[in-house]
């Protein structure tokens, strides 16, 4: 009999502009999550309910990622994602990939339907045409920009979207995806679809980061969370506060969500905010941005 | 490769002693030439001699630098490229072909001292994939590029352009051939601009062999130089008849790759999937520095626990701020070597030498 229990944790993005009104961003991240909370308790495998999460993230275009991407230094979207089953330890992952709707679907296919963990690129591409993913056939027209911030050079963007959760089996599981910022540099793969600096999840944690994604690989951030748990000793509050104090002394920034083994969430972060949401396991809902 | 894993493992586990010193040397660096199924009698005496003799002239080239003051970072790069150079390895010239006879190269560097690190996936016009990772570290605000982009970024940066057919060899191509029939997968046009098939001979034994050496060959360096400052580096061509633009573990920092002061240096070479779904390289380090493990109980839990326990196949070189060095593979051989200052070179193949 499985337990009646589950969590879910999402983010938009870390580094919101203080300036700026999230409502809109703060409430769609709440009512997500509640709604993939409700599969969780429904028997949905904590797999398929952050695929379910990333995509409506993806497609709504409040975020820099799917639909709300901004075009890279040549015009193009080049999207990357990533996901990992805890329970299996199975990852799949795509980055550089323009052209098709839901790049955390892709990811998804390249951990089912392929020996690889990752693929890049035109061949990342041509693998979602033969699996027949979702295209897009007319970019000018269907990605809005969530974001009209243009990067000066030399500075890290932070837009992500990210899911985590504990289904009743107890299992965890984590996705990550974005899209670009204005300007970005053509090839530039980050942290999101890189397993072990984005994304991790293996039997004692999830977490899904975002932020100044170079700083994240430098530290393989993910996985260096659970090192911390299953090394260290620390708990996952510890484990992530630790893993984001680390990076501020090198100088990066960001936020991370996150779920333990028993179902425990955090959602810690070191830049002006993080867009988050979450439904703990006894169903309290908690969300913010600053 | 699986059936021979457990068999493997026992053994393995008896020869992976530490080769660590008494004293802190000034400076070492210790090197993989790739992990497989390399085992006594498979390569003539000749060809044997002619691994051990590359793996040492690229120790002593890096070691050179390294008793002249070279950093670390230094030491690493300007081995790899040697052994990028050199076709009998997986790496630059001679890397394996992907399914449609191209040669997609991957590679990364770290800098264990600032955590600087670099990383480029699927180039195919870079002589010298190391170069342009460590491009990417000090001349772009960014940790990875891939593909074209990459490429875009190596011209601009001024790293050293080929034409595709530098990276030829007719043993590659054979071989390719050969995983494309029993696949059932169309061969790919004979690239342009490479010698005709008949000017070069290959025997099938030695298409045998280097199937199953280099089902996951990948070269890697680790150094510690005089300033106490620790690197690693990783370069490859993949996998032979690689699909879809796919990525294993040597671009990928955590995985392939990964150096801090505070823990450990450390290249990988094996199932790359396996490598990225256990981050290997970190997994060593986090054993170092939250466990507290020195580099050869921390480099066996890694590779003959979790690794083996996943199904996954490879091994690592591993070395700390004090020099002290472990290699650890759960194949039956690793081609791999290291080089301490006031010692000798020492080269191994097989599983039984150390």
């Amino acid at each position: 009999m499985a337990q009646s229990v589950a969590s879910i944790a999402l983010h938009g993005g870390a580094g919101p502009d203080p300036s700026k009104n999230y409502d809109k961003h703060e409430a769609h991240l709440r009512e997500l999550a509640r709604d993939a909370h409700k599969r969780l308790l429904d028997g949905e495998s904590a797999m398929d309910a952050i695929v379910w999460a990333v995509k409506q993230l993806e497609d709504s275009g409040l975020y820099i990622a799917g639909r709300g991407s901004s075009p890279n230094a040549n015009g193009e979207y080049e999207l990357d994602a990533s996901l990992m089953d805890g329970f299996t330890r199975r990852a799949g992952a795509v980055a550089a990939m323009r052209g098709f709707r839901s790049p955390v679907e892709a990811a998804r296919a390249v951990m089912r339907e392929t020996p690889h963990v990752m693929l890049v690129g035109a061949g990342a591409e041509e693998f979602a045409r033969a699996q027949g993913l979702e295209r897009v056939d007319d970019p000018a027209d269907y990605y809005k920009p969530a974001s009209d911030k243009k990067l000066a050079t030399g500075e890290l963007g932070h837009g992500t979207v990210g899911a985590v959760a504990m289904d009743a089996e107890g299992h965890l599981a984590a996705a990550t995806s974005t899209g670009g910022v204005i300007n970005k540099m053509p090839g530039r793969v980050g942290d999101s679809p890189v397993i072990g600096a984005g994304t991790w999840a293996d039997k004692r944690v999830a977490v899904s980061c975002t932020g100044q994604g170079e700083f994240f690989m430098r530290a393989a951030a993910a996985a260096d969370v659970s090192a911390r748990i299953r090394y260290g000793g620390q708990d996952v509050e510890e484990a992530t506060l630790g893993a984001l104090q680390d990076m501020k002394r090198q100088g990066g920034d960001g936020g991370m969500i996150a779920i333990d083994g028993r179902g425990r969430v955090v959602m810690p972060f070191s830049s002006s905010g993080l867009k988050r949401a979450c439904v703990h396991k006894d169903g309290r809902v908690e969300s913010g941005v600053f | 490769m699986k059936r021979l894993t457990s068999a493997i493992c026992f053994s393995a586990l008896l020869f992976s002693a530490a080769a660590s010193a008494q004293d802190n040397p000034e400076w070492a660096i210790a090197l993989h030439g790739g992990a497989g199924v390399i085992e006594r009698g498979d390569m003539s005496p000749a060809m044997e001699a002619e691994y051990r003799a590359a793996l040492e002239d690229a120790l002593r080239l890096g070691a050179g630098q390294l008793e002249i003051g070279a950093s670390a970072l230094d030491a690493v790069e300007v081995t790899i490229r040697t052994m990028e150079d050199d076709p009998k390895f997986n790496s630059g010239k001679g890397a394996v072909f992907t399914a449609a006879g191209r040669n997609e190269l991957d590679a990364s560097i770290m800098d264990g001292e600032t955590l600087n690190a670099g990383a480029v996936a699927g180039v195919t016009r870079v002589r010298h994939p190391i170069t342009l990772a460590r491009l990417v570290m000090t001349d772009s605000p960014h940790v990875m590029l891939a593909g074209s982009g990459a490429e875009t970024f190596a011209e601009e940066a001024g790293a050293e352009l080929v034409t595709p057919s530098h990276f030829f060899t007719e043993r590659r191509w054979q071989s390719l051939l050969r995983a494309l029939e029993e696949k059932g997968l169309p061969a790919p046009d004979r690239p342009e601009g490479v010698p005709a098939p008949e000017e070069e001979t290959v025997d099938d034994a030695a298409l045998d062999l280097m199937e199953r050496e280099h089902k996951f060959g990948t070269v890697g360096v680790v150094a510690v130089d005089r300033e106490g400052n620790i690197a690693a580096g990783t370069s490859t061509g993949g996998t032979t008849a690689k699909l879809w633009g796919r990525v294993g573990d040597s671009p990928i920092i955590g995985a392939g790759t990964y150096a801090s002061n505070e823990s450990c240096a450390v290249s990988g070479t094996g199932t790359g999937e396996y490598f990225i779904r256990l981050t290997v390289a970190s997994a060593v380090c986090d054993h170092v520095k939250y466990k507290g493990e020195d580099i050869q109980t921390a480099a066996d839990a890694v590779i003959h626990g979790d690794l083996t326990e996943l199904g996954g196949d490879g091994g690592v070189v591993a070395m700390t701020p004090d020099g002290a060095v472990a290699f650890s593979f759960n194949t039956p051989g690793m081609y791999r070597g290291h080089l301490r200052a006031g010692e000798e070179p020492k080269v191994m193949i097989y599983g039984d030498e150390d």
